[in-house]
């Protein structure tokens, strides 16, 4: 059974199936939407359960890759290129959070979205299929294909049915994000074609990891070889920084962000924010150990900030969804100082992070947007006392909050707590213990914004709108309908769940990023 | 291991049977209305699961008293780690701290909850099923902590009782003092749990190992660490062990409510009274102390360390007792008390006293909750007036009250025989025996007796004011008490707090409680680590002159304030208007949260917006030409954005052939 394949074209299926249903009845859409979502879900779950062995990293170990497909496609300038998706631990976590939020996604926009239901859902199956093939493809060519194919149906996404700025962040978020793909297209293929001695005969990432690891890298343009792994190496850094997004390759995240209707928030932070983080370990940390071990510094610092930086950003948001959109920065930065500290718990906790902070914020956003659908702000100042007439909100509110300060027992507590010990223990960051607790500060300005949000937003009296303004007091808020709940009981089961046994995931994850944590030297 | 099965069993189900009583209410509480659980199903189920906790709990004591067992009684893999990397484990530690330690939580947890079926089952109370589940959840976590067999499970629910103080705390959302306290509760501590993070963070990498018993406990590994004088985490052995435990003294700051990270406690008093006997008075506050006793082998190993947990305690217990003088609050005047006694803790630990910091604890969580809980009926009496100015003579319309709440002053104060004195006296005598071989001793020990007086003065102007003179209002003078639910714990707590000190009566030759608990072992190891003396000779001199400093001020208090009509307030000058205020220490760190780093983040945010986003809006302007081509093409026009794409995979075709030598 090609399994893979099925798991990228059954929502391509989903969505064909959705824009002909329409056809019928507009209000079928939704539903053959959600069904239709939750086939890929069924089955990513069956393969995780079922075929799928945890198995070290596919890229330094090829032979131990998972329900491997290859077909050859078509060749271009003597290379060949392949039709090559396969999973270890690192892929399968991020394919099971995709079809989990994206079935949560579909169900939470039953309310959020009127206008134009059907293409809506068919834009959100098809970027699905191209999320998982960003994280199933193991050939360059065919990744970068994904990769690009996520963009498309992301700006429609934000520019027809956003904010009142939606075009601006739209086409910030493309523009932006699609220099990045330039950027680090160049630093893959300047790494391609500079392979010497017996080259690589294919486009697929195993090969170039290997033919990298065995020292055939060469020079080129006048370059030594290693000035052109540490001018690919900056490439492809900052073409995948931005995706992240690292500071301060920021600034596309909160306009999208605030712009983007609830759903696609959802899978904006939830999801696409790790196809950089995921490329960062693929490309920079898995191919080129060495340079990034020796920037280690920077690398690190560059993770600090974020953290910090991102953090105090949120604290001075009065919007609840810039406040969500800043601490997603603050999040990833803790991954990006886990990857690069190549120690066995700070890899996988950093892989780890990318699916607990993906269900967490994928939680808040949602959260964010009930509050929104009901009481049409989003601003902390003119809510109050939510609890009183939305007690299931609230409680859930309260709950993502707790889980985005890394509170034990959710998902966020494990995650933090791989990447700071094994962030500790690193032989690879210089004055190792003294950064790793400088990024772990977050965990303080984490909660001193969530706390003041909640304060203000849930609790005191029961207000909308302005204090000093008349308004209708909020007649018509209730608590969240079914369809808005049940996803949202969903994401928290599974962040308690992953919290109180984190082994759920991390059992799979760490054979396949303990591989990348011994390419370097002390990688315990 | 058969014989003591028994025994493993209780104690993995102390801990478990509440948090089941938490996950019951809680999902009861997500069914719809008409079938979900109410007020009462959820008020029994905690109470009943809280009752098997205690009657566990005794036999686990029993147990442990009788067959001496010190061992972990279940292990299990929490995360299972690749290759030599060490698995990260949860168990269940059965010894003579933790089974004394689950006594005392799950004796008085059991009481609140008794009595808060008195406090908070009001008609109209619609948060019952919130308020039992919170509380089942903080016993089970407060229990699973006790028994935490490393140090990364103790973190673990740690972290989780400050869940449940936060939760508690702001129960009565809806009151802005209230959800404001809890905020600051959860920030202030959290903050002193950062330090603790690092530290476990930094045992992990430097040690490898989390564990607090057996032969590659964390204390071994940090032993042969120093014996071996390697180099741990780029630093001495020395240093690092210094380090290691003054960052987990930084989540016992926090927890205890220690200078200078106390503030948030007074604050704490807006949760229900129940609440604060429990969590911010006998138990919760205590994890702090119990952490340091925990981990005491590790203290021992920092003279360093040691030192600075004694000044901490030590100037603790005067500073937060100075406040007590001048609160008008009942509750106010015991969390200042609170905060002051855990000083004593502190200052018997950092002098090496182990026993007495654990004897301590113990005796302070009866009389103290005995102190809240009888606060509560007063407060319960007077409608929720908790303003002692509005009291007064409530002696004669509230006899139980009354004379509990004098048991468990007698015993604050420290005034022999009451259970407190004991306690006190021979944390006293551990900073003066010690001080001998560490000069500096001399400070925290001479801060704590000053404290003694102060400490009979708050106490005893409280006992004045409340039940003493005449009522100052209709509502004092038409109290009453309540029924069963209140004098069942008051009366336990009160006979506790008469008889609980003579379980180690030093001075009268008896040391059960140190025998329990095994303490010649913790003052060889501090002997051996510290150059502390290894044992306490009683010095009847200072229990002399301890009882003889108490009294003065108890009765100074007493008869200061047994016939005041209106607040003495008024005749203070500065010194007063200082110690209403707080020493300012509040202001301070409001200062520092919301005029520096509230601030400073406003200023970021600037930045963020002009300086960093501008560069990205400006490169994109000049790259496309002009601002009107921006503009242009933002007017939606799908055929641009078209062009765009194209545009853009024609150019980095172009790119990949001119780089790969296609042309």
């Amino acid at each position: 059974m090609r399994w893979i394949t099925l798991l990228v074209v059954l929502p391509l299926v989903a969505a064909a199936a959705t824009l002909v249903a329409s056809k019928f009845d507009r209000e079928y859409a939704k539903y053959v939407a959600f069904v239709g979502s939750l086939l890929p879900l069924g089955v990513s779950v069956y393969v995780w359960q079922v075929p799928f062995d945890r198995a070290a990293n596919a890229l330094t170990h090829p032979d131990e890759a998972q329900l491997v497909e290859r077909v050859p496609w078509f060749e271009i300038a003597g290379y060949e290129v392949e039709y090559f998706v396969a999973l270890d631990g690192v892929s399968m976590p991020l394919v099971l959070l995709t079809t989990l939020l994206v079935s949560a996604a579909i169900m939470s926009a039953w309310n959020a979205i009127d206008d134009a239901q059907a293409s809506f859902y068919a834009l959100v199956l098809f970027l699905e299929a191209a999320l998982i093939g960003v994280f199933v493809a193991l050939d360059f060519f065919l990744f970068y294909v994904f990769w690009e194919a996520v963009l498309i149906p992301m700006y429609f996404l934000i520019a027809v049915w956003g904010g009142p700025r939606r075009k601006y962040a739209a086409m910030k978020f493309f523009v932006y994000t699609n220099v990045a793909s330039l950027i680090m297209f160049i630093g893959v293929v300047a790494l391609y074609f500079n392979i010497g001695g017996p080259g690589v005969a294919d486009l697929s990432m195993p090969s170039l990891t290997q033919a990298i690891a065995e020292g055939h890298l060469t020079g080129a343009f006048g370059l030594s070889a290693d000035a052109l792994r540490l001018a690919a190496f900056a490439a492809l850094f900052i073409g995948f920084a931005v995706k992240v997004p690292v500071v301060p390759f920021h600034t596309w995240l909160p306009d999208a962000h605030v712009e983007a209707p609830t759903p696609v928030s959802v899978i904006l932070a939830g999801v696409l924010l790790k196809m950089g983080t995921y490329a960062l370990l693929r490309f920079n940390f898995t191919m080129l150990p060495e340079t990034a071990a020796a920037l280690a510094a920077p690398i690190a610092l560059v993770g600090v900030v974020s953290v910090i930086y991102g953090a105090l950003l949120a604290m001075a948001q009065t919007d609840l969804k810039r406040i969500v959109a800043y601490s997603s920065i603050s999040s990833m930065g803790y991954v990006v100082v886990g990857l690069v500290a190549y120690t066995q718990y700070a890899v996988g906790g950093a892989t780890f992070q990318m699916v607990s902070h993906g269900l967490i914020s994928g939680l808040m956003f949602m959260v964010v947007g009930v509050v929104y659908h009901e009481t049409h702000t989003r601003e902390v100042g003119e809510i109050s006392g939510l609890a009183h007439r939305a007690p299931l909100v609230a409680g859930v509110f309260v709950a993502a909050a707790f889980a985005y300060m890394g509170l034990p027992g959710m998902s966020g507590f494990p995650a933090e707590l791989f990447v700071f010990m094994g962030g500790m223990a690193s032989a690879t960051i210089p004055y190792a213990p003294v950064v790793v607790a400088a990024a772990m500060f977050g965990i303080v300005l984490v909660a001193g914004y969530l706390l003041f949000a909640m304060q203000r937003t849930l609790f005191g009296e029961f207000r909308v709108g302005r204090a000093d303004a008349a308004t209708d007091g909020g007649e018509g808020v209730t608590d969240a309908s079914l369809s808005e709940a049940v996803p949202m009981l969903v994401l928290l089961a599974a962040i308690l769940a992953l919290g109180i046994q984190p082994d759920i995931a991390y059992d799979m994850i760490e054979a396949s990023t303990a591989s990348v944590a011994e390419l370097v030297e002390g990688g315990v | 291991m058969s014989e003591t099965a028994l025994v493993e069993t209780a104690a993995v189900l102390i801990p478990t049977v509440p948090l089941a009583a938490f996950a019951v209410i809680l999902l009861g509480a997500l069914l719809p209305k008409e079938r979900g659980f109410g007020g009462t199903t959820s008020t029994v189920a905690a109470i009943a699961s809280v009752a098997a906790s205690l009657v566990l709990s005794a036999l686990v004591f029993f147990e442990t008293w009788t067959r001496e067992l010190d061992f972990v009684a279940v292990q299990a893999v929490w995360v299972d780690a690749i290759g030599d990397l060490p698995d990260l484990t949860v168990g269940i530690l059965v010894d003579p701290l933790s089974a004394l330690m689950a006594l005392i939580v799950s004796v008085v947890a059991f009481l609140v909850l008794v009595f808060s079926k008195y406090y908070m089952n009001d008609e109209g109370e619609t948060g019952l099923p919130r308020y039992y589940a919170a509380l089942a959840l903080f016993s089970g976590s407060m229990l699973a902590f006790v028994f935490s067999s490393n140090l990364l499970m103790a973190f673990i629910f740690f972290e989780l009782v400050g869940l449940c103080s936060y939760l508690l705390i702001g129960f009565w959302y809806d009151r802005p003092s209230a959800a404001s306290a809890a905020k600051k509760a959860f920030l202030v501590t959290r903050f002193g749990d950062y330090f603790f993070l690092v530290g476990v963070a930094a045992v992990f990498a430097g040690f490898g190992t989390f564990a607090f018993h057996g032969d590659d406990s964390l204390f071994v590994a940090a032993q042969s660490a120093l014996e071996a004088d390697e180099t741990v985490l780029g630093v001495s052995a020395q240093t690092a062990v210094t380090v290691v435990a003054l960052l987990i003294l930084g989540g016992v700051i926090g927890k205890s409510a220690q200078f200078p990270l106390h503030t948030w406690l007074p604050d704490a008093m807006e949760g229900p009274t129940p609440v604060s006997a429990l969590i911010h008075a006998a138990t919760m506050v205590a994890a702090g102390v119990y952490l340091v006793a925990r981990t005491f082998e590790l203290y021992a190993l920092s003279p360093t360390a040691l030192l600075v947990v004694a000044f901490v305690g030590g100037f603790t217990a005067l500073f937060a007792a100075t406040m007590a003088l001048v609160m008008d609050d009942i509750k106010q005047v015991l969390a200042y008390s609170t905060i002051s006694q855990y000083g004593y803790m502190m200052l018997a630990l950092g002098a090496g006293g182990y026993t007495a910091a654990v004897f301590h604890l113990m005796n302070h969580a009866f009389f103290k909750a005995l102190l809240f809980l009888g606060a509560g009926s007063v407060i319960i009496a007077l409608h929720h007036k908790q303003d002692m100015w509005e009291m007064g003579g409530l002696r004669r319309r509230m006899p139980v009250t009354y004379w509990t709440f004098l048991a468990g002053s007698l015993a604050l104060a420290g005034i022999a025989p009451f259970s407190g004195y004991w306690s006190k006296d021979e944390a006293l005598l551990a900073a003066f025996r010690n001080a001998a071989n560490e000069p500096l001793l001399y400070i925290p020990f001479a801060l704590g007796m000053v404290a003694v007086v102060v400490t009979g003065f708050y106490t005893f102007r409280m006992v004045a004011l409340t039940f003493h003179g005449e009522p100052r209002t209709d509502a004092a003078r038409d109290a009453s008490e309540g029924g069963i639910s209140v004098y069942v714990p008051l009366g336990v707590l009160g006979v506790l707090a008469v008889v609980a000190g003579f379980v180690n009566a030093a001075p009268l030759g008896i040391h059960a409680l140190a025998d329990f608990l095994g303490a010649s072992a913790f003052y060889e190891a501090a002997a051996a680590g510290a150059g502390y003396v290894d044992g306490f000779e009683v010095s009847y001199a200072l229990s002399v002159a301890a009882l003889v400093l108490a009294v003065a001020g108890s009765a100074a208090g007493f008869k200061l304030y047994v016939g005041a009509d209106e607040p003495l307030k008024t005749r203070g000058g500065a010194t007063t208007r200082v110690l209403e205020k707080k020493y300012y220490l509040d202001h301070f760190q409001v200062w520092l949260a919301e005029d520096v780093t509230y601030r400073f983040s406003k200023l970021l945010n600037m930045f963020d917006l002009d300086i960093v986003d501008g560069v990205v809006n400006g490169t994109s302007r000049v790259s496309l030409g002009s601002g009107d081509a921006i503009r242009r093409m933002q007017t939606g026009v799908v055929a641009h954005y078209a062009a765009i794409i194209i545009l853009g995979t024609v150019a980095l075709v172009f790119i990949v052939g001119l780089v790969g030598g296609w042309f």
